[in-house]
């Protein structure tokens, strides 16, 4: 296999293909600390993209609730597990050897699925990637367990066997919104023995071209993400397209003058969790420098959202603000060795990323460039650090200005002075 | 083989779960202290705007699983009461935002199949 460079392990990797990248990259950032697990967004994009006959069980956009859930179930502990097997007590980063372009998180001494593929081919053949198919059941039940091991609406021991009785977290879990993460090294694309998956150039975005396509469900199970979906119907696979349309600006409604528009799903997210956009690359597959992209300023600049599972390999460009109040360990081993790193930052936001912030769900519009309009400090608030202790974070009347793709103002956000409501028994003026 | 219709067929969630049942939950417990959820729960929305009124309103709400977990936790009061005092410490941040961009001045005719 052809060796290519994975900034995001820090190491050259073997890939079925020679690199080859896109003009502009297909990202975005989740801040999994505000979302609350509405759905609004599932809802979008089932409501847009997968309403059809044979299409019943698709969730391309779906919000697991971890540590119970996943869809399908259990997705990543199968996949961690199969590659400890493979590689037992190897799946470790090398910390120490961080550089900021080339090895941001350290370098990942352990095996990639790709890698683990080669060496350890599966009894019933060959794989590009190591991974697995979920059967009908894992599919069926997104959420199973998700809602209730907690109690929720319902009474316990009513449902699933009293199956609620079973250990509960009392109480940290986190909603985590998944979709494609259009990978830079797709494994669906690399499993997938007709070619029918590729990349966009001009965008990044990960398609299946149904004409050659003959649902042999290799992309199925070699996805590390399981977004990769078979439609019994057709007999082919399909997966998310990025909403593909409203990214190229054909929307007039979102886009009258044409400028890239955001997915169903991130326009969507009445939680304001969701940050998307277009990042340009340079022909290398290295991030172009450009430090007012929001996306670059949070990924590449200050590290504050991570990849999920970087250590499968595929590069993925979905990012994710770690939850804070979640066991470090976890963390790590689902966002890589930047969580302190990103944790400590998003404490307590500077006023730069404080105003980038801001721009989380603010336009329908991509936001490709922002400025900063300075105003006066106007507060100084007391916020918990990961370490528990108070640390005091200054707070300005800054207004955040986002730009489309054509250098169109579309957004302008401005912080205010924060109120205070103190308990009326603690204070000596009240009246 | 005969099949006796007669007898009641047992809805699924009565059903004894199989060592191999994909419903079962597999499961262990990792600890995590919910005041530090909560904390940080409220800084979070707190940042985003939302006052004591709105916060206990999410969290009573059971569809909103996360939070409504701490409220089954520390009860209405006792809750009220350490939102109360995380926010009386952070305070509220409020942002207003003003879209800017040209709003669209096309309209769109959707076009009809013509009857034959």
């Amino acid at each position: 296999m052809p060796n290519v460079y994975n900034w995001q392990l820090g190491r050259e990797m073997s890939y079925p293909y020679e690199e080859r990248h896109p003009q502009w990259q297909f990202a975005f950032v989740f801040n999994p600390n505000r979302c609350i697990g509405c759905q609004t967004c599932t809802m979008a994009c089932k409501s847009t993209w997968t309403f059809s006959k044979g299409q019943e069980l698709f969730w391309w956009n779906n919000v697991e609730s971890k540590p119970y859930g996943g869809y399908p179930q259990n997705w990543d502990s199968k996949l961690l597990n199969m590659l400890e097997e493979v590689n037992p007590g190897k799946q470790v980063w090398r910390t120490a050897e961080k550089e900021a372009e080339k090895k941001p998180y350290g370098t990942f001494a352990g095996m990639t699925i790709f890698e683990a593929a080669e060496k350890f081919p599966a009894p019933d053949g060959a794989q590009q990637a190591l991974g697995y198919l979920p059967t009908d059941d894992e599919w069926r039940h997104p959420n199973i367990h998700e809602d209730t091991a907690t109690g929720g609406q319902f009474e316990k021991d009513q449902q699933f066997g009293g199956s609620a009785q079973l250990p509960e977290h009392k109480v940290w879990f986190f909603h985590l919104a998944r979709i494609c993460n259009h990978c830079t090294y797709p494994a669906c694309l690399a499993s997938c023995p007709r070619q029918a998956i590729y990349k966009r150039p001009e965008d990044g975005i990960v398609l299946i071209d149904q004409s050659r396509c003959r649902g042999y469900r290799k992309c199925v199970e070699g996805c590390p993400y399981k977004k990769a979906m078979y439609r019994p119907t057709t007999r082919t696979s399909e997966k998310c397209v990025g909403c593909f349309p409203r990214i190229e600006g054909q929307d007039p409604t979102v886009s009258p003058t044409g400028a890239p528009a955001e997915t169903r799903c991130m326009a969507a997210c009445v939680g304001k969790i969701r940050l998307q956009g277009l990042v340009k690359k340079n022909p290398d597959g290295s991030w172009a420098d450009d430090p007012k992209n929001p996306l670059h300023f949070l990924i590449r600049d200050r590290q504050v959202a991570l990849p999920l599972y970087p250590q499968f390999g595929t590069e993925p460009n979905g990012f994710y603000i770690p939850p804070r109040w979640v066991p470090r360990g976890y963390l790590v081993q689902m966002f890589g060795p930047g969580v302190d790193h990103a944790i400590e930052q998003y404490s307590c936001p500077d006023r730069e990323l404080l105003a980038v912030l801001q721009l989380f769900r603010a336009s329908q519009q991509i936001i490709f460039r922002y400025e900063i309009e300075k105003g006066p400090k106007v507060a100084e608030i007391e916020v918990t650090m990961p370490s528990g202790a108070m640390k005091v974070q200054e707070i300005y009347n800054d207004t955040v200005i986002g730009f489309n793709k054509l250098g169109e103002e579309v957004v302008r956000t401005t912080i205010e002075e924060p109120t205070f409501e103190r308990p009326a028994e603690s204070h000596v003026n009240s009246i | 083989m005969e099949i006796d219709f007669s007898l009641a067929k047992p809805h699924p969630k009565d059903r004894a779960i199989g060592p191999e049942d994909p419903m079962d939950l597999q499961a262990f417990e990792v600890p995590g202290d919910p005041q530090v959820m909560l904390q940080m729960l409220v800084e979070e929305y707190a940042r985003m705007g939302w006052g004591l009124d709105a916060l206990l309103a999410l969290f009573r709400d059971p569809f909103y699983v996360a939070a409504h977990g701490v409220w089954l936790l520390y009860g209405e009061e006792e809750l009220r009461r350490r939102v109360a005092a995380v926010l009386a410490r952070c305070g509220v941040v409020r942002a207003t935002t003003k879209l800017t961009a040209p709003a669209s001045e096309r309209l769109v005719q959707i076009e009809l199949p013509t009857s034959h």
